[in-house]
């Protein structure tokens, strides 16, 4: 926390080259290996830190509260450890973090195919949106088995984990209304080789059923015991509310600096409005970083009541911490428009302005899948309730049907 | 488990039944208030061995389940322990006492000879009928700040609050109180980091409590036959952002406690829970139609005792707590008008 609290200044400062670039430099790159930022859901086997959820979205939202584009990178980056630490067998997690320089980006929607081929893989395609993907390692994606027959319907799912050495980046990123310098550029692979060791079939990230994956029993930990929805969420939620903190120190400079602009002209801090505005943000800020520590902390419980006396941790406990960490997000986006930009003045929207640059980068926040996708988790979630989930894991290919009858 | 809690869990279930407001030992009746009193939850807040000793979080927790049965019971039975707990603490007042407080200075206080003398009325006050005292706050002639001080029952009169008010909720009116100076402390800031702090957290327990009765209610409603309710997408996405609100309420809450968060920023967390509880009982507001009154007529029982919280001086208006966060952090005194809904 002390290291990306110090980083603060410096990414305030690198800010506009990050998104002329569409990634953060080199020298930031350097200071988050330094930090051991990336090393935060590595397990200690493989010299990571095993830090709990709630303190690696501290950090995020830390980083977040200087550069959001920066600090989405280096989340969606470091994150998916947590992942491949909990579903992958022994032999895939030893391959891929080595001595543990493990940077992954990965993407829930499903793209390309594979075919079977030797004792692994052969799998081709485009993945878009794969934050954090001019400094990774590697890349853990999702994709069907091809159809049995040609023009017959696709396969299986799958969820890979591959090494750089077997795709290439994409020049695609950059031209978005925010986050332009998220690094979120598209990765292509032909006929890459996957063993079959880096391979689950069956497997989608956004609906994990963690009671029998390797994690726990691998690491003796319960942080390798959890389901992945809320995680997402979670991660979405606290990048957003740490640049809603961000957007809170610009606008305390900017009441300290300016006057009102209708009598009494008085220093906008001084005046009761203002201190309105201001105290309304600082409270949507911090109901939104309790939130986030709420659901960290029952996440943790979950995975711990699992590995102690074998409660699992549910779907439909995971849907509850979904639901949970995006009204996080919600609170966080309220405030941005609400109170900061409605009442920030024009001269806070010009361009390369710290506000604009948050704004435009919480509207892409706001508008990422993860958001889209509230309505239908508050239906799972009654679903769940009303008992309407025949037990099938969901497939993106199969929408749910088996409801009571 | 300590004995409040237990005490607040069975009270709760009893209270839920639907026809429990109306029966002997019901809502805010004089059975519920003895079994309370005789099972220490007045004292629940009062530090061991006098009381319970519960910390905030286990507190917030026994309110809940009570108000899960009966909101204005559990309202009523906080603010007496909150009360209790607060006069104990800030005139080291012992004995059978159990305190009805009030945040708002709304009576006026003149010095005398060896203390105070107090006049004014404090509508509203819940918990009043079963109150032996009463912590209230009141503006001090020709000097700035206010007065917090401990009267004795023979020191006030109870007003009736007329109908629609609950059982055990009154008006307290002092005439001409005297108010020894050991009971008595003057303050430059109407409300101090306690009474920002601690009340506004026991309304929003109240509101979670209620919150999760809703979702129960609702879901009662989904799965009515013969309608189609709980196959149908708005209503499957109704009940789930009822859902999702009742449980951001409680956790929220729960998190702010557990963090020992402190003074105003918890009464804004506070706040916030009972944003969530009030956004959660709305989602139900709309489901149902004529055909199920009852369990309507339920969900409109805790919406109605929901819009009169919203509005009580001990959760404190959010503007002014926003304005009180933003000189906190812009290092201005705090306001010193007072909180006024």
């Amino acid at each position: 926390m002390a290291a990306a609290s110090a980083m603060r200044p410096v990414l305030i400062e690198r800010a506009s080259d990050t998104e002329q670039r569409s990634y953060y430099p080199q020298e930031t790159h350097e200071d988050f290996l330094a930090a051991g930022f990336y090393r935060m859901f590595v397990p200690r086997r493989y010299g990571g830190l095993e830090l709990e959820l709630g303190d690696f979205l501290r950090v995020v939202m830390e980083i977040a509260a200087g550069d959001l584009s920066t600090a989405w990178g280096l989340c969606l980056a470091s994150a998916h450890a947590l992942h491949l630490a909990t579903l992958f067998d022994e032999t895939a997690q030893a391959e891929a973090f080595g001595d543990g320089d493990f940077r992954c980006p990965a993407v829930a929607a499903p793209a390309g195919q594979a075919v079977r081929a030797g004792d692994g893989w052969e799998i081709s395609g485009t993945w878009g949106y794969c934050s954090g993907a001019p400094y990774a390692t590697h890349y853990m994606g999702q994709t069907f088995e091809a159809p049995a027959k040609p023009g017959g319907p696709p396969g299986q799912m799958l969820l890979f984990v591959v090494p750089r050495s077997e795709w290439t980046m994409l020049d695609d990123w950059g031209d978005t209304l925010g986050l332009r310098g998220s690094g979120s550029h598209s990765i292509q692979m032909e006929r890459a080789h996957v063993p079959a060791h880096s391979v689950l079939e069956g497997q989608w990230l956004v609906d994990t059923d963690t009671t029998r994956s390797p994690g726990l029993r691998l690491h003796g930990n319960p942080l390798y015991a959890g389901r992945t929805l809320s995680v997402f969420q979670s991660e979405l939620s606290a990048l957003a509310t740490g640049a809603l903190k961000g957007a809170l120190e610009e606008y305390e400079s900017l009441i300290r600096t300016r006057r009102t602009q209708r009598p009494p002209i008085v220093a906008r801090y001084l005046d009761p409005d203002y201190q309105r505005w201001f105290g309304q943000a600082i409270a949507r800020a911090a109901a939104a970083e309790t939130l986030l520590a709420a659901v960290a902390r029952q996440w943790s419980e979950y995975g711990r009541r699992f590995a102690q006396d074998g409660r699992v941790f549910t779907r439909a406990d995971d849907l509850e911490l979904n639901v949970l960490a995006r009204e996080a997000l919600t609170l966080a986006w309220t405030s941005l428009q609400e109170d900061i930009f409605r009442t920030a003045g024009t001269s806070a929207a010009r361009s390369g302005g710290r506000i604009e640059r948050i704004f435009r980068d919480v509207a892409m926040d706001w508008g990422h899948v993860g958001n889209v996708t509230r309505d239908w988790a508050w239906r799972e979630l009654a679903r769940e309730r009303l008992g309407l989930i025949a037990g099938a894991a969901l497939k993106p290919d199969r929408p749910h049907v088996e409801v009571r009858t | 488990m300590s004995e409040p809690i237990e005490l607040a869990r069975e009270l709760g279930a009893r209270l839920r039944r639907p026809a429990a407001a109306g029966e002997p030992g019901g809502c805010c009746a004089p059975e519920t208030h003895q079994l309370l009193a005789e099972g220490g939850f007045y004292a629940a807040l009062v530090p061991a061995p006098e009381g319970a000793g519960l910390d905030l979080r286990d507190f917030i927790a026994a309110v809940a389940e009570l108000a899960r049965g009966c909101p204005q019971s559990a309202w009523c039975a906080a603010s007496l322990a909150v009360g209790t707990a607060r006069a104990r603490a800030q005139f080291d007042a012992a004995g059978a006492l159990r305190a009805s407080a009030a945040t708002a200075p709304a009576a006026s206080a003149t010095r005398s000879d060896g203390g105070w003398v107090v006049s004014g009325t404090f509508a509203r006050c819940a918990g009043a009928r079963f109150a032996t005292h009463f912590l209230g706050s009141a503006r001090i002639d020709g000097e700035p700040g206010v007065l917090r001080f401990l009267a004795a029952r023979e020191q006030f009169e109870l007003r009736d609050e007329g109908a629609g008010a609950c059982a055990c909720v009154a008006g307290i009116e002092l005439e001409r109180a005297l108010i020894p100076e050991a009971l008595a402390s003057a303050s430059e800031l109407p409300v101090d980091s306690w009474s920002a702090a601690v009340p506004p957290a026991a309304l929003a327990a109240v509101f979670a409590g209620a919150a999760a009765r809703a979702v129960e209610i609702h879901e009662e409603i989904v799965r009515a036959e013969p309608q189609t309710r709980e196959l149908d997408p708005d209503h499957q996405r109704w009940l789930g952002a009822a859902m999702g609100r009742a449980a951001a309420a409680r956790l929220l809450l729960r998190e702010a406690a557990a963090a020992n968060v402190e003074g105003v920023r918890l009464g804004s967390l506070a706040r916030q829970s009972m944003r969530y509880a009030w956004d959660c009982v709305q989602e139900g507001l709309g489901v149902g139609g004529s055909a199920e009154r009852e369990r309507r007529e339920q969900l409109e029982r805790i919406a109605r005792f929901m819009l009169i919280g919203l509005s009580d001086p001990a959760a404190l208006p959010e503007e002014w707590i926003a304005r009180q966060l933003a000189r906190e952090r812009l290092e201005l005194p705090l306001d010193a008008a007072p909180a006024i809904p």
